[in-house]
């Protein structure tokens, strides 16, 4: 299969929508944008970008590791986030704060959820995207799946 | 159970994905370097303008570095007042009354202009690099425990300095007003080295903790909002190694770790730790290595390696070599991601264990310090390898 050159703005907009999805599961979704664009930036431009065969793991690899490296204020992070929960009626569970539940979760789980439980990728999948071995994604699963068991029941 | 909770976590994911925001507007043209810029303090302010006044009258003699440029800003280096001579030992042991203990911690502090030192009794000290001179700032780091200051790292965004107590804590330190705190708990996290990002800003460990104790993990401390953010994991390759988190390097925006033990005398087979030997590794704070680098100097406990703090491509690391007593001096260039042949020994210091000495890089001065566990105080010239006694040991 030969490698498809795309310009920066082509790559961009061929995956914004999810990188943006992934981020928002990663960190909420009042600082989804700021994790994408911090994320986009700093790696698109670096001078090694054109060397990077699977651009699409590398954006998420990136969002992921910017979401793990963003600063948090936190109490404007919770305040935000608080105006911006939404309690799920009809929920599996009748009424489980989304994001509360998500705050259980570490950014590598929440990465590996949102492959998961999203993007229907298998664990071999997953691990490619993220740069980790399978391994990982299985444990990263298997607590994240541990923690909302907990919360979910 | 496991369908129904797998069908309840899709749910949740479909309602985390529904409130996704737009996607951001992206620059489709190379942006400028997003750096977080270091903080310019007054006397930095002041060495500018003099700088530019000597550039506008036509002196010469400033001397501009031209290779590789480091994306982040360093704090312009300052000297020494008029009439001060950092190369002259200071007189006496000025109050240094500290108990020996190889528990220390040592770091520049960029905004005074000192060293803050903690020894092993948990006094903390400021060493004035102009005058080779001790002060006695602090004289319990509360709740200190054993190890309590085994890393100490300058916080450019908070202006403080942060202590990973080994066993329990984070301790935070002001140097403007000398007082400590207690900040966070480290968990059962055993920190291996902790350096100062440049780029987020944040306090990066590596440490081991958590199911696996053979992964290493990279953990980012905000001061500010005293919260950990997970960075990465180096996974399964070193085990129960001795792999320490060394240096941060500003030219290549990575991390440099480095552990193992090559076969020696005390250890012929190289089995105390991994047989293959010491071993580099770079880390992109991308949750990937970017280089896995076999050789480099031995190190043989958490208080051997030592990494200056930016200086440009290089770090240095004071070294066991063959045996406990012999300690060597050796750089990694960060660009050419190698290890210098560890020649800066040329002229020998005291020649005792590293383990008992902590080493930090004098900006102003453009050397490195080393402060050995006995109270003396050396000075190694960069250019020369050549160690100057600073401060002379306790009686």
């Amino acid at each position: 299969m030969g490698m498809e050159t795309l310009t920066r703005g082509e790559v961009y907009e061929r995956y914004r929508v999810e990188l943006t999805r992934l981020a928002t599961s990663l960190v909420g979704p009042s600082e989804a944008q700021d994790v994408v664009s911090d994320a986009l930036v700093r790696v698109m431009w670096s001078d090694g970008w054109d060397q990077v065969e699977n651009q699409r793991a590398y954006l998420y690899r990136a969002v992921v590791s910017q979401a793990g490296m963003l600063r948090r204020s936190a109490q404007r992070r919770r305040e935000r986030e608080r105006q911006a929960t939404q309690v799920i009626h009809g929920s599996p569970d009748g009424g489980v704060d989304v994001w509360e539940a998500l705050g259980h979760l570490s950014v590598a789980e929440r990465a590996a959820v949102f492959l998961a439980y999203w993007e229907d990728l298998s664990e071999v999948d997953a691990a490619a995207r993220l740069g980790v071995s399978e391994r990982t994604v299985r444990r990263r699963l298997g607590r994240a799946r541990r923690k909302l068991g907990r919360l979910l029941q | 159970m496991s369908e129904d909770l797998d069908v309840r976590i899709r749910v949740l994911m479909r309602h985390v994905v529904d409130e996704a925001p737009a996607p951001p507007d992206v620059p489709t043209q190379p942006p400028l370097p997003a750096r977080r810029r270091w903080p310019v303090p007054g006397w930095a302010v002041a060495v500018g303008v003099a700088a530019a006044i000597l550039v506008i009258v036509g002196a010469v003699g400033l001397l501009v570095r031209t290779e590789s440029a480091p994306v982040t800003e360093r704090p312009t280096a300052v000297s020494c007042p008029p009439g001060a001579t950092p190369n002259v030992a200071g007189s006496g042991s000025q109050g240094w009354t500290w108990s020996p203990s190889v528990n220390q911690g040592a770091v520049f502090d960029e905004r005074a202009g000192r060293i803050v030192y903690v020894d092993g009794e948990g006094a903390t000290w400021a060493f004035d690099v102009c005058t080779n001179t001790w002060e006695q700032r602090h004289a319990s780091l509360p709740g200190f425990e054993e190890y309590a200051a085994g890393d100490l790292v300058y916080d450019v965004d908070s202006d403080r300095t942060v202590g990973l107590d080994l066993n329990s804590g984070v301790n935070v330190y002001d140097a403007a007003t000398g007082t400590w705190t207690i900040d966070d708990a480290l968990g059962d996290r055993a920190a291996r080295g902790a350096v100062y990002d440049p780029v987020s800003g944040l306090v990066v460990v590596a440490h081991f903790g958590g199911d696996w104790p053979s992964d290493l993990f990279l953990s980012g401390y905000d001061v500010d909002t005293r919260e950990w953010s997970e960075l990465g994991t180096i996974e399964n390759v070193w085990g129960d190694s001795w792999m320490f988190l060394v240096g941060y390097s500003s030219a290549t925006d990575e991390l440099i770790l480095h552990g193992g033990y090559a076969p020696g005398p005390g250890d012929p087979l190289g089995t105390q730790y991994p047989g293959s030997g010491p071993t580099t590794v770079l880390h992109s704070l991308r949750n990937e290595m970017t280089a896995v680098l076999p050789g480099g100097p031995n190190l043989f406990s958490p208080w051997g390696a030592w990494y200056p703090y930016a200086t440009g491509v290089e770090g240095a690391v004071l070294a066991s070599d063959d045996t406990y007593d012999d300690d060597r001096l050796c750089r990694f260039d960060a660009v050419a991601r190698s290890w210098d042949d560890c020649s800066l020994d040329a002229a020998y210091g005291p020649r005792r264990n590293p383990a008992d000495a902590k080493m930090v890089y004098d900006p102003i001065n453009d050397r490195l310090v080393v402060i050995y566990w006995l109270g003396d105080v050396w000075a190694v010239d960069l250019d020369t390898g050549q160690w100057t006694e600073l401060v002379d040991r306790l009686p």
